[in-house]
């Protein structure tokens, strides 16, 4: 290249950027840019009018006018609503595990306890926090005679089951290494927690029997005991049975959970949680859509009993 | 765009839904998900094409209804329902029936009781500018905005392809002289 042509290639994209700049001006004063801006953001305002929309609607109510059943029931068992309960640590714990483990604890422990341990803990939370009858015909007087009879058994009962229920946890954990092993931090974390649960059962249940005793020698009269036993014993059952409510609860959630090709059996579907984004075994749908119930934000919750005639 | 997110978890068990005694909890949930998604878009799409508020309302749960009802069948529930309740607009509009005062037609169960419908209107001016197209131009416009394609959207409203770009160009420039720029920039 030459001195010459490189000055005359100078020249011309001198030429051609001057050029460039008036036609960009040009564009500038002649365009209607506020007008093509507005035309880029109709897109907007659509998405403004729709997000509106979804603001401003009554969108539960519509849909229930469509399908009345989508309109929540009941859950089978009180979700937390104390900020103690809420902490949403055990449902960590139980994601954390392979789903074959989670299965597996679900089912071992609810068919050997655990659900019994809730019942019975709820009720007793109703006697010791409110000194109501045990049955609906007696008058509130009678509640100390039946301390002993019927109360006491309740809290060996409760103490019974939840024990049972944690030691099949423990056992699931021990008899199937391959499948827990590998998550032994989580579920260490889990066996720990519900050794708890055992170890305040089993501490309620004494002071519950020791309350008894003072009450059968007399040293306590019958309103003694029912004041000692909604102080002492009250808010602690009323928690603990609300703790086995979310044990229960975590151990049935399966919401967003894929459990087609897992090879889980199919035991005791009752109050197991999922949501439109679970997928199911093709032969657990019929049991599945015949007894779930919508229980609120798109949770569904298999409550047998509540089955219907699918046509 | 995919309908597909919204179909139900089995495909393989076709029954009888809005029976009240038969639905099945697994189309319940698919449905509940998809209608809570979509009717704010569906009553958008409405709106934009002409209804009221209320009108727009009243013709979106109508096509939520039959879309519960045949809800099996559909494969592509977002395309169904925005179908149906197009047409139904086509036909309310070409309707001569006017209703008397006494007989204005309660609002939809979407609609809470104490909205202010005219000041919620007044909140999206886009609504005016829309209201100075003409109705062919607002229905490529809102179709197009739903990404369906000129050549989809003339399936859809048995147009000329051609037609349907000729008229999103001239919508388009309507609406962005229209519009206040305040509130954009």
């Amino acid at each position: 290249m030459t001195n010459d042509s490189f000055s005359a290639d100078d020249a011309l994209e001198w030429h051609l950027l001057t050029k460039y700049a008036a036609l960009c001006t040009d564009l500038t004063d002649t365009l209607d840019i506020g007008a093509g801006l507005r035309e880029v953001l109709i897109p907007a305002q659509h998405r403004t009018l729709v997000t509106d929309l979804g603001a401003t609607l009554d969108l539960e109510s519509g849909l229930s006018a469509i399908v009345p059943e989508a309109r929540p029931g009941p859950a089978l068992r009180p979700d937390p609503v104390i900020d103690a309960l809420r902490d949403g640590s055990v449902v960590g714990y139980l994601k954390a595990l392979s789903l074959s483990a989670r299965w597996l604890l679900r089912t071992a422990m609810l068919t050997t306890g655990l659900e019994v341990a809730y019942e019975t803990a709820d009720r007793l939370a109703v006697v010791c926090g409110n000194a109501y009858p045990i049955s609906p015909d007696q008058e509130p007087e009678d509640y100390s005679d039946q301390w002993v009879d019927i109360c006491l058994p309740m809290f060996h009962r409760w103490h019974r089951s939840i024990s049972a229920a944690v030691h099949s946890a423990e056992v699931v954990h021990e008899l199937f290494p391959a499948e827990t092993r590998d998550q032994g931090a989580p579920f260490r974390a889990l066996i720990g927690r519900w050794r708890g649960l055992t170890e305040m059962a089993y501490d309620v249940r004494r002071q519950a029997v020791v309350l008894g005793e003072q009450y059968e020698r007399g040293a306590r009269d019958r309103p003694e005991l029912v004041s000692e036993v909604t102080e002492a014993l009250g808010g602690v059952v009323f928690m603990q049975a609300r703790e086995l409510a979310a044990t229960i609860n975590a151990l049935n959630d399966f919401v967003a959970d894929d459990l087609r090709e897992s090879g889980l059996q199919k035991i005791h579907l009752d109050g197991l949680r999922w949501s439109k984004a679970t997928s199911f075994p093709p032969d657990w749908l019929d049991e599945i859509d015949r007894d779930s119930v919508h229980i609120g934000n798109g949770v569904f919750e298999v409550q047998q009993g509540n089955t219907r005639t699918l046509v | 765009m995919t309908d597909d997110q919204d179909r139900p978890a089995s495909e393989a068990h076709p029954v009888t839904t809005g029976n009240e005694l038969g639905y099945r909890a697994t189309d319940l949930a698919a449905f509940s998900a998809f209608y809570t998604r979509f009717i704010p878009t569906l009553v958008g799409f409405l709106i934009w094409q002409g209804a009221h508020l209320t009108d727009a309302t009243e013709l979106a749960q109508d096509a939520m209804t039959r879309a519960w009802h045949s809800w099996p069948e559909i494969q592509h529930p977002e395309a169904w329902v925005r179908t149906t309740a197009g047409r139904a607009l086509v036909r309310r509009v070409a309707s001569t029936t006017e209703y008397p005062v006494a007989e204005i037609p309660e609002r939809s169960s979407l609609l809470p009781a104490d909205l202010d419908i005219g000041e919620w209107e007044q909140r999206h001016d886009i609504l005016a500018a829309l209201r100075t197209l003409p109705k062919r131009q607002r229905q490529v416009l809102i179709w197009t905005l739903n990404d369906y394609t000129p050549t989809e959207i003339a399936e859809v409203l048995r147009i000329a392809p051609e037609a349907v770009r000729s008229n999103l160009l001239k919508a388009r420039r309507k609406i962005a002289s229209q519009l206040n720029v305040g509130e954009e920039l």
